[in-house]
């Protein structure tokens, strides 16, 4: 998505506040829209998402801090920088700053400089999230390596899986790589709404690149996990080709020997490995593991998860 | 009034109110723990103003595949619950419950059940994409009401007074119609044209291009909801059955007997769906 102004969303029930921040905002250049309540500022996140969203935690109806937490829990929405503006008598109250998962805050009464400072910090931080997927804002190797090794340091058992979307070449070939991202950003949408849906701190999700994927969910909700990613995977993805080939069922192309292929509807395939009954310490091994298993399952049929069953 | 001001602001219209029944419903859904996302999603599927946000929202380019989704279900798939529970909190609802508004949801609900029938009697591969086109069909009535009350009351006199088709009224007191609007809410909205065909040309099927064969049957099925008298889509008479559309379509005299039998089973199901709880 190509956006040249910044879009700013300013979520201020008290309209004499907002009302100077959006002139403020619109004399620096960005465009900048008001919400007075929480409930319409969803409204307005979805309609027209914000680059940025300044928002005041106490708010009736729907308070700042709930929405806040709505929106970070999303691959996407998760990704827009929240200010947060906190009354200054707040500050005297314990505030769960943890709990708040906002970019940062403004006290208070403030000055014009500082917001601008900080609207500014906000975007460049976001900017420099280095190790996010580009395309699809998952965590990229470098968390997920951290991720696996700080649960193996722990010694908590948990299942590790990595995904691979099968034939994802011939559709590329076909459809060209703009297509192609369309597919890795649906699948990554797929896959963040059934882990992100159990709303547990020990599920986890990442983006390794291209088309594979890791996920880290509690051992018994890993074949349940597996079960609705191919559920939803083999549902959503006929709709992502062209008429003539969905109706057929394949893509037929022929390759630089002039040799003709049939190439079916993409499946997912699936590797799943576990430390609950097998001593693992380090990252490598577990991903060798994994990596083996996946070439198995791969060399399968149809979208199809397999388990290390091995001691 | 000029078509490209109207358009604009068509275009630009934020939120549809639905009625309050349906968002009473799945409000109540949302605080009850054990609630799937199967479950909104049925409810969801029976309201046209909910689908069309669902739909709107997944096509849009913030996701990343615009114009590829075309059905309710998928699109639940991949907005997920929270989004979606988000979506349903954040829709506003009609002040005050119109007689004429629950017809038209009873119309347009009636229109998605027979079109699903009919899909499925042709053997056509996707039978839901094309209910929900039926359920859509009508979505620019909604936006005239809504983004137009006094032009919308004109209409209305002059369908009751002089018994003109809807569709007519609307040409001489807009200078265009809720078929023009849905067509420009669409492109704007990114439908799919498997969902943008048959809602544009639901009154002329002969016209539509990508979609003819899908579009003949929201045609269809559009007549015969207004022909058993189920819900209120604004006319006072059945309108004519397009040859071509029916030439398209060919079925027998038989099958049309079958679909109605159905039809009777499946609309008597929802009927006290409870749109004006």
């Amino acid at each position: 998505m190509q956006i040249t102004t910044k879009r700013i969303l300013i979520v201020e029930d008290d309209l004499k506040t907002a009302d100077m921040i959006k002139k403020f905002m619109e004399q620096q250049g960005y465009f900048a829209y008001v919400s007075d309540n929480g409930k319409e500022a969803l409204d307005s996140v979805y309609n027209e998402p914000p680059d940025l969203i300044i928002l005041d935690m106490i708010m009736a109806g729907i308070r700042g801090d709930e929405l806040c937490r709505e929106l970070k829990n999303d691959n996407l929405y998760g990704h827009l920088p929240i200010i947060m503006l906190i009354p200054k008598e707040e500050l005297h109250k314990k505030i769960d700053i943890e709990g708040l998962i906002i970019d940062d805050y403004i006290v208070k009464p403030f000055t014009t400089e500082e917001l601008m400072l900080r609207t500014s910090l906000s975007f460049s931080r976001s900017n420099r999230e280095l190790d996010a997927n580009p395309l699809t804002r998952l965590p990229g190797n470098v968390s997920i390596l951290k991720e696996i090794q700080k649960r193996l340091d722990n010694n908590s058992s948990f299942s590790l899986a990595y995904i691979d979307i099968d034939l994802f070449k011939s559709y590329n070939d076909k459809y060209g790589f703009s297509r192609g991202d369309e597919i890795l950003r649906m699948v990554a949408r797929l896959l963040t709404n059934i882990i992100r849906g159990y709303n547990s701190p020990d599920c986890y999700l990442g983006h390794i690149g291209g088309d594979d994927f890791v996920f880290i969910v509690p051992p018994h909700l890993a074949d349940d996990t597996c079960k609705q990613i191919i559920k939803n995977f083999d549902l959503i993805i006929p709709t992502f080709y062209d008429e003539e080939d969905r109706i057929r069922g394949y893509i037929d192309s022929i390759d630089r020997q002039k040799n003709r292929h049939r190439f079916p509807i993409m499946t997912i395939s699936i590797a799943v490995v576990s430390n609950e009954k097998k001593k693992i310490k380090h990252y490598g091994e577990i991903s060798e593991i994994a990596s083996r298993l996946k070439k198995h399952a791969k060399s399968l049929k149809g979208s199809i998860y397999v388990k290390d069953r091995r001691k | 009034m000029n078509t490209i001001t109207v358009r604009r602001k068509i275009e630009n219209i934020k939120g549809l109110p639905t009625l309050p029944g349906v968002v009473q419903k799945i409000s109540n859904m949302v605080e009850n723990s054990t609630t799937s996302a199967e479950d909104i999603g049925r409810i969801i599927s029976s309201d046209q103003v909910l689908s069309a946000k669902v739909l709107k929202l997944i096509n849009s380019a913030f996701y990343g595949f615009p114009g590829r989704i075309s059905s309710v279900t998928h699109g639940l798939v991949l907005l997920g619950f929270n989004v979606v529970k988000g979506l349903v909190l954040s829709a506003s609802v009609f002040d005050m419950m119109e007689g004429k508004m629950v017809g038209l949801w009873e119309h347009s609900l009636g229109t998605a059940i027979t079109s699903g029938i009919i899909a499925k009697r042709m053997n056509q591969k996707d039978p839901e994409e094309v209910s929900v086109a039926g359920l859509l069909h009508d979505i620019g009535k909604v936006v005239i009401k809504v983004s137009m009350p006094d032009e919308y009351e004109k209409i209305l006199e002059l369908v009751e007074e002089k018994e003109m088709p809807m569709l007519e009224a609307e040409n001489k007191v807009l200078d265009f119609n809720h078929a023009n609007v849905a067509n420009w809410l669409c492109e704007k909205w990114n439908l799919p044209d498997n969902l943008k065909d048959p809602i544009t040309y639901h009154h002329s099927p002969h016209l539509a291009k990508k979609v003819p064969k899908q579009t003949a049957m929201i045609h269809l099925a559009d007549i015969l909801v207004k022909g058993i008298g189920h819900g209120q889509g604004g006319d006072r008479w059945v309108p004519p059955l397009n040859k071509e559309a029916w030439q398209t379509l060919n079925l027998s005299k038989n099958d049309i007997e079958e679909i109605i039998r159905e039809m009777d089973t499946d609309l008597e199901m929802v009927e006290d769906f409870g749109f004006s709880s």
